[in-house]
């Protein structure tokens, strides 16, 4: 298979997974008359594509929304959620940045106003004959990936298991990790992290991983895998992944809170799938990376009672580089973050901009052919917004000052970006491949648009 | 597009918006920059900027009665602050007033190290206390109050075991004061020494099996200057040790010295585990 030839394969996979997880086409449900709403024929495939991953009898949500026997009492509070954004859980600034995400299970104007339409005129089921087929909800104990992917893990890496109490504060577990039963380096081609089911998915707050290698002496940690409510796995670009080798360790940070009952044993997981031996993809990821919104040097994390504020740090790309994801981390205080590129050539554009809810974290994946490819010398600008008052219902207490910390009351304030590195050659070609991909699908060319 | 080079040029970084008059940064209206306030995005400086008190949280303690604790944040790299016990420097209600500090250092220039003091001091109040204790500090004719918020959760902590890594506080008898360990760790003196003339500093902790230790000496209260022959010591052992050394002042009058026990940074900001313990020292001519 020719470089070619596999790029567009993978992008059709990727395309394919974006269908599989999401498997919406919100065109389809645009042609509908409008007029009688019902169940049958309108609603049941907007849960269907967009809320029933979560809410199904295993799922993350709290209750399941499956059937009309089910959704019905709901009814009036998916009126409120959908029409106010909450759900789906989906924080990206709709009116600013990119927009094309792997993972966006939003919904559009449309079918909210069909939701709407629906709860307004009485909720009614319709002709059952117009029910889409039921779709299978894999289990809590299943690895998503491997529906998509085809295939269980190719490695599966334990933590070391830890007791959550049953009650108290919340408890951090850093164990590190050999990773074991690798012949030679492997290419990584996604990752997927399980706590056990159906506790440990209660009690872990997030439960990320990085790489830890050392090599001369050095220690080098690359960010990897991440699990939060809304986020287990990870795919990475086309043509891109992540070698581990024998002696790498996972250097792990889970955040566990008691639940009122006792879990003993708790073990996370991640499950690792490669690329094929004999076909390493072209470019490695430094996988995630989290970028500071304040300056580390003279700027500290200080909101005064009763305001609000934003931060910005600056960091200037010394390498040619592509996002291929990025993630809000704040705690209680933080509402918000924005992405923004300064290009070399004086364009400016705003990468990406999210809300920030404590109960989320997402990550939002670009689509390969809007992934930010960015020439070194570019800077990016992250700004971080705050709001300490009692306008923020997360606040625990408007009064007191807030610095930074580890625990929920005290703030952090951080991007996590996916990204890679290249050299000139390498960049040089990803960029040809992204304007031939884009006249490809019919999309003018980024060098063409008015950036600023 | 002005508007980023300015941004890049570092000249305006941060905004704070609809804040209170002590809250706010650079306000603009009409007539360009209206309030040139304190808070800069760059707000760590050399000088200018405030002292600000911190309530870092509160915990329950075994015998029923409850501890509230604070920190404190010298946003300037140069500027120490004396800040004598009374009405610029208080805690209420008064029946707390007293333990915290006077003394105040700069932030640290170095970026690797914290640079806000954190739990300096810490107030115990009765199980059946209503209400909450406020720390007031007023410097440059800024005051800053600093609340505790008994019973949030958010602001929990633990003092003396926990899940982190550095889980468990050290056990420390200062001169001759009884064994103490965590934040409301032991308290000792008053001894007396003249100015210009050493005083020794007696420590024996029991390190448990912590690796390693960092132990600091610090002015806390009273006037004039403390220069401790060595600040800062890291022990490598665990178990008991016995630690010496020196601190000689430069003005007669009441003083307070306090000493910590650190595994590691990362306890500062887990809010766990570590031990402080407090000396009282009359300073006579
Ligand atoms: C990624 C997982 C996920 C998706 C997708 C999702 N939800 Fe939810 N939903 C949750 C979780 C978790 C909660 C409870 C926590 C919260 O409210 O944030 C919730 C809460 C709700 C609630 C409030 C329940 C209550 O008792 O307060 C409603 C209503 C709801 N979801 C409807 C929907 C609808 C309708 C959709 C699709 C249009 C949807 N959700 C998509 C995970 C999800």
């Amino acid at each position: 298979m020719n470089r070619h030839a596999r790029f567009s394969l993978l992008l059709g996979l990727s395309a394919l997974v974006a269908v599989a997880v999401f498997g919406f086409s919100p065109e389809k449900l645009s042609a509908q008359s409008a007029g009688d709403v019902t169940f049958a024929a309108d609603v049941a495939p907007i849960l269907q594509a967009s809320c029933q991953e979560c809410h199904n009898p295993e799922g993350v949500g709290p209750m399941s929304l499956l059937t009309y026997e089910e959704v019905r009492p709901w009814a009036p509070m998916i009126r409120e959620k959908v029409s106010t954004r909450e759900m789906p859980p989906w924080h990206v600034d709709k009116n600013v940045g990119i927009q094309q995400f792997k993972n966006d299970v939003s919904l559009s104007d449309g079918e909210i106003e069909k939701i709407v339409q629906w709860v307004d005129s009485g909720a009614p089921l319709g002709n059952p004959a117009d029910l889409p087929p039921p779709l299978e909800w894999p289990s809590g104990e299943d690895w998503r990936l491997e529906s998509l992917l085809g295939r269980p893990p190719d490695l599966i890496v334990p933590s070391t298991s830890f007791d959550v109490v049953a009650n108290g504060l919340d408890q951090w577990h850093t164990p590190v990790v050999e990773i074991e039963g690798l012949d030679g380096p492997r290419w990584v081609l996604a990752n997927e992290t399980k706590p056990s089911y159906p506790l440990g998915r209660r009690v872990t707050h997030h439960a990320n991983s990085s790489v830890l290698r050392v090599v001369d002496g050095e220690e080098q940690r690359a960010g990897f895998s991440n699990f939060g409510i809304g986020k287990p796995y990870d795919i990475y670009p086309l043509n891109t992944g992540m070698m581990v080798q024998p002696g790498d360790q996972l250097s792990w940070n889970i955040h566990y809170y008691p639940i009122g009952q006792e879990v003993i044993g708790e073990v996370a997981e991640v499950g690792l799938w490669f690329y094929p031996e004999d076909e390493p993809p072209q470019f490695a990821t430094a996988g995630d990376q989290s970028f500071g919104s304040y300056r580390s040097d003279d700027q500290e994390m200080v909101i005064p009672p009763n305001s609000r504020q934003i931060t910005q740090g600056i960091h200037v790309l010394q390498q040619n580089a592509r996002i291929h994801s990025f993630r809000v981390h704040e705690h209680l205080i933080g509402t918000g973050q924005s992405l923004e590129a300064v290009y070399p050539d004086g364009r400016v554009e705003i990468l990406g901009k999210a809300g920030w809810h404590p109960s989320w974290h997402i990550t939002y994946l670009y689509e390969d052919h809007v992934a930010p490819l960015l020439p070194k010398g570019t800077v990016l600008i992250i700004t971080a917004w705050y709001d300490n008052t009692e306008n923020n219902p997360w606040n625990p207490d408007p009064n007191t000052w807030v610095v930074h910390g580890r625990r929920t009351g005290d703030e952090m304030s951080h991007m996590w970006i996916g990204i890679s590195y290249f050299d000139d050659g390498q960049f040089e070609y990803l960029v040809a491949e992204r304007e031939r991909v884009l006249e490809e699908l019919g999309i003018a060319t980024a060098g063409e648009e008015d950036g600023g | 597009m002005s508007m980023r080079i300015g941004l890049l040029a570092g000249t305006v970084l941060a905004l704070v918006l609809h804040a209170p008059a002590e809250g706010q940064n650079e306000v603009w209206g009409a007539e360009g920059r209206v309030d040139f306030s304190e808070f800069r995005i760059a707000n760590v400086v050399p000088r200018g900027q405030p002292l600000i008190p911190v309530f870092e949280g509160w915990f329950n303690n075994p015998d029923g009665t409850r501890t509230a604790s604070w920190g404190y944040f010298n946003l300037n790299t140069e500027e120490l602050f004396h800040v004598p016990l009374g009405p610029d420097n208080f805690v209420e209600p008064a029946e707390f007033d007293g333990m915290q500090p006077t003394y105040f250092l700069p932030a640290p220039d170095d970026r690797g190290r914290r640079r806000r003091h954190e739990s300096v001091f810490a107030v115990t109040v009765p199980g059946d206390y209503q209400g909450q204790v406020t720390w007031t500090l007023r410097v440059r004719g800024l005051t800053i109050e600093s609340p505790s918020s008994f019973g949030s959760e958010a602001y929990e902590m633990l003092n003396i075991e926990s899940a982190t890594s550095s889980p468990v506080s050290p056990l420390m008898r200062v001169a001759d004061s009884p064994v103490g360990r965590g934040r409301v760790g032991p308290v000792a003196g008053p001894v007396t020494v003249a100015v210009g003339e050493s005083l020794p500093l007696e420590l024996w902790l029991d390190l448990l099996d912590r690796e390693r230790t960092i132990v600091d000496w610090y002015h806390h209260q009273g006037p004039g200057e403390v220069t401790f022959a060595q600040q800062e010591s890291v022990v490598d052992a665990t178990g008991e040790v016995e630690l010496q050394t020196l601190a000689t002042f430069s003005e007669p009058g009441e003083y307070m010295l306090r000493v910590t026990a650190l595994e590691n940074p990362s306890a500062l900001v887990q809010h766990c585990c570590w031990t402080n313990g407090y000396l009282y020292v009359t300073v006579t001519p």
